[in-house]
């Protein structure tokens, strides 16, 4: 089974980038705890600066429709350094999706299932994402929609409700911190979240018409940031000063909530949403790997690697951090650096040498 | 060596030809003879010593020189028919006409166009198709010195009268239910919709049971791409028996290895004609008075006939109800068990009391009595349809009161689980087409929540979300308006729109004409126009 071109429309690719950006929501204690009460602001740097990120990106799918990211390497670095280049890329993806599995089961041990060992957890989870893969990647992105509506709702439902426990004032002061702060801030959002889309270039094939997707990235990107700073202001306004202590600011914020005292408990609608979209993000991460892997060997079908990258990735999330504090420094300090070598260094690299040696899938059809 | 393989290669090539011609001869079906003796052997032969066989043998014309006989089966044909149209005008009638016009019959067609009184009447003229049409309940009539033979339809068999579905009842709607007799099914929907565009094929189907299947579908509003798969599919069957409609069902579904179905069915015409009307087909099986309908849509579980003949707003509300009734029956166990196993903190404090007092003393965990009681729902949901209906009673006390009351007040299952099991089973009666799927997919969810609490359960129904989304049904997306999604669409889902707001049929069926009403006239109540009244006054 190879990758099915042309099953996928813009609003579909949309719906899959937003539910992909708002999979990485827990993440967002990383930056409060470097911007604190002016990290809703960086939703909207950070995608500023992500905006040249994904340009490349476009430009990239622009010059080679209907190509997924190891034949642009192929075309671009030529056979062996292609190969090379592809195998750094499909490292990053495994990286991330390891990852992704880490901070689910982290998340799900402890504030679900605080007795289960988070072995059992990854399990289950890369087992429904396998399935999910072997159903046709084109169903998950179908569904994005129905998740977007949910994520959207759930966000937008728990604002309402906490409005009365919120207080504008916690806002105040305005960007008085060191301004260092804030270029970390906005690095980090734009590694950590928004480069991601990376996986997506993988995906593009899918679309029915390739070569514009950017607009669908760049909408998709845009309306995420929205509604990332949103959510980060909710917790801002709701927590106060308390936002910077506790690890997973928008899950307290929504604890808050109680009306008349039936609808508490509100944080458990919030973590089904969360366990969704996680399933998706590392869905396609997976996939992203898994189609990557296969055309590197060139396999006639990606089908007998999935369950087999599946156990590596859940070994890798196993070993990857040995505590959630690891886990967290790791997310401050280190993940912008090593994700914008992915994200940005190479792919710019790409497109520079692609446009020295004046290579497109034109000129490569010529020869 | 090289010879050796040619040879087995021309030896090959001879067998597959001698084959061939083989399969040719026995294919070539027997034609008749012109002697009237040969062909009744024949018959008699192929039918051995059935005793509803009927071969009456008579002469007629001048002087009673033409000898004839008379082919049915006792029971299938209609006597007073054959005795008043066929046998009489032949012995009686045609003494009347002058010499000439009796004596020579050049052609057995002659007989039909001049004394048959009968309808329909075919010429026959191979041995498959005389026996054909006995078993269909046609008589035949072969005569002396011609090799074809007259097929009158004389079809009249005990059949049951047009009653009221049992298992579709409506408050408001139609009455009439299908009936096992395959023509009166068309017939009932040909009332429904006078339009010849209204197209009805057949096929036989079962090499020995030879059903008739047909296949209705609006000619202009189906998609031709749809009947040909149809029929392709249709064709591909290659059984000795087809008995009902559910035989076929399973030949022909898109995922034999889902637990949900991807054809539907009905027995009432008021909602096949409307499944017609929206660009769909129906595959009526003779013998079967639940008429099959594709493609079919996951929300077709909880629609109903009644909802388009009642108004909006509470069709609407029910269609909620029977959603939230769905959603119920298929979580309300595995929610209850990780519940009261994992997420204790989740129920309030009050109920949480209330809940561990009642299972104090109860020696299984929630998952072991969930299962139990479970299980026992099950058996008595299928000893209440197996069972003789005069013991009907014992059931429902062994059921309400020992199984119920006792096994809480002996302390073996908590109260709050009978509860969770009584609402389960209820629920999943609401929606009858998708209990089925339910009842299984419970289980692994109530294993899920057993094992994995909560997130076990959101894991289950995503995998159960991806499943859905991947079904196809004859090509059309299983859980179309949702994913993909298609806003237009959603008119017929959750809510159910004003029937003069549904302009467009379906897209998900990809219809050859999508419109059904008009766009270009505005909708206006107040004068009237409904919205759909052709051109504009």
């Amino acid at each position: 089974m190879k990758l099915e071109k042309g099953c996928i429309s813009g609003w579909e690719f949309l719906f899959s980038v937003f539910c992909f950006m708002q999979g990485t929501m827990l993440r967002s204690g990383f930056i409060i705890s470097v911007t604190r009460n002016d990290s809703w602001a960086m939703a909207f740097t950070g995608l500023l600066l992500a905006l040249p990120i994904v340009g490349i990106y476009a430009a990239l799918l622009y010059s080679f429709p209907g190509k997924s990211l190891i034949e642009i390497d192929d075309i671009i670095f030529g056979p062996v350094l292609g190969k090379a280049v592809s195998i750094l890329y499909l490292f990053f993806f495994l990286s991330l999706c390891a990852l992704n599995t880490r901070d689910l089961g982290d998340f799900v041990v402890g504030y679900m299932m605080p007795e289960t060992p988070i072995a059992a957890i990854n399990l289950l989870f890369l087992l429904v994402c396998v399935y999910a893969i072997y159903k046709n990647m084109k169903t998950l992105l179908r569904l994005s929609i129905v998740f977007c509506i949910l994520a959207v709702g759930a966000i937008v439902f728990n604002f309402i409700l906490i409005l009365k426990d919120v207080q504008v004032d916690f806002l105040k002061p305005f960007f008085r911190l060191p301004p260092m702060k804030y270029v970390q801030g906005t690095v980090s959002v734009t590694a950590v979240p928004m480069g991601e889309v990376l996986a997506f270039i993988m995906l593009a094939p899918m679309l029915k018409k390739s070569q514009k997707a950017g607009k669908p990235l760049l909408f998709g990107l845009t309306s995420s940031a929205v509604f990332m700073a949103v959510v980060i202001l909710r917790d801002i306004i709701t927590l106060g000063p308390l936002v910077s202590v506790v690890s997973l600011a928008s899950f307290e914020s929504v604890r808050y909530v109680s009306l008349a005292g039936v609808l508490t408990r509100m944080e458990s609608l919030y973590a089904v949403v969360l366990i969704i979209l996680f399933l998706f993000k590392v869905s396609i991460l997976l996939y992203a790997f898994v189609l990557g892997l296969s055309e590197l060997l060139n396999l006639k079908s990606y089908l007998p690697l999935t369950l087999l990258s599946a156990s590596l990735v859940f070994f890798y999330s196993l070993f990857v951090f040995e505590s959630v504090m690891e886990n967290m420094n790791w997310g401050a300090s280190t993940a912008p650096f090593f994700s914008l070598t992915f994200e940005f260094l190479l792919p710019a690299v790409s497109l520079l040498v692609a446009c020295l040696r004046k290579v497109n899938s034109v000129s490569e059809v010529k020869s | 060596m090289r010879y050796f393989q040619k040879l087995i290669w021309r030896f090959k090539e001879q067998n597959k030809k001698a084959k061939k011609e083989n399969a040719d001869e026995a294919e070539k079906p027997q034609s008749l003879s012109q002697e009237l003796k040969k062909n009744l052997d024949a018959v008699t032969a192929e039918f051995g010593e059935s005793c509803d066989l009927v071969v009456r043998e008579f002469s007629f014309g001048k002087d009673g020189k033409i000898k004839a006989a008379l082919i049915f089966l006792d029971g299938m044909a209609n006597l007073p028919l054959i005795n008043n149209n066929i046998i009489k005008p032949l012995m009686y009638d045609s003494r009347f006409f002058r010499t000439e016009e009796t004596t020579g019959i050049s052609s057995i067609g002659e007989l039909r166009d001049r004394l048959l009184s009968v309808g329909d009447v075919k010429v026959v003229s191979t041995l498959y198709e005389v026996m054909g049409a006995c078993l269909s309940g046609d008589a035949v009539l072969l005569v002396d010195g011609f090799c074809n033979a007259l097929d009158v339809s004389a079809k009249g068999w005990e059949k049951r009268a047009i009653s009221e579905p049992n298992t579709e009842t409506v408050v408001r709607g139609p009455r009439e239910g299908f009936t096992e007799n395959l023509r009166t099914n068309t017939a009932m929907l040909r009332r429904k919709i006078r339009d010849p565009a209204l197209k009805i094929r057949t096929l036989e189907i079962g090499r020995r049971t030879r059903t008739q299947v047909n296949i209705l579908y609006m000619e202009g509003i189906a998609n031709p791409a749809l009947i040909q798969e149809i029929e392709r599919r249709l064709k591909d069957i290659s059984t000795d028996a087809i008995l009902a409609a559910g035989y076929l069902e399973q030949y022909i579904e898109d995922a034999p290895y889902s637990v949900f179905q991807t054809i539907w069915y009905s027995e009432r015409p008021d909602a096949i004609a409307g499944k017609l009307m929206e660009g769909r087909a129906a595959i009526i099986v003779d013998g079967t008075p639940f008429v099959l309908s594709v493609p079919m849509l996951f929300m077709e579980n909880f629609q109903t006939a009644e909802d388009y003949i009642v108004r909006s707003y509470y069709a609407s509300v029910i269609r909620f109800l029977r959603l939230s009734a769905f959603l119920i029956s298929l979580f309300a166990p595995a929610l209850y068990v990780a519940f009261s196993t994992y997420h204790q903190e989740l129920i309030p404090t009050s109920l949480l009391f209330t809940m561990a007092a009642s299972s104090e003393g109860v020696p299984f965990p929630a998952a072991v009595e969930t299962a139990i009681m479970m299980f026992t729902f099950e058996i008595l949901k299928e000893a209440g349809i197996r069972m003789p209906r005069p013991v009907g009673q014992a059931i429902s006390i062994v059921g309400a009161l020992v199984m119920g009351q006792s096994a809480v007040q002996a302390g073996l299952v908590g109260a709050p689980v009978v509860i969770v099991i009584a609402i389960t089973a209820v629920s999943s009666f609401v929606s009858p087409y998708a209990s089925d799927a339910i009842s299984l997919l419970r289980w692994v969810l109530m294993i899920l929540a057993a094992s994995m609490g909560s997130f076990g359960i959101t894991l289950g129904t995503l995998a159960i979300l991806i499943h859905l989304t991947s079904l196809k049904s004859f090509n059309a997306d299983y859980f179309a308006p949702f994913a993909p999604f298609r806003p237009a669409d959603l008119k017929d889902t959750a809510v159910r729109a004003p029937l003069w707001s549904m302009r467009t049929r379906p897209r998900s069926l990809r219809p050859q004409d999508l419109k059904r009403q008009n766009f270009d006239i505005p909708f206006d109540p107040a004068a009237g126009n409904g919205g759909n009244q052709g051109e504009k006054p």
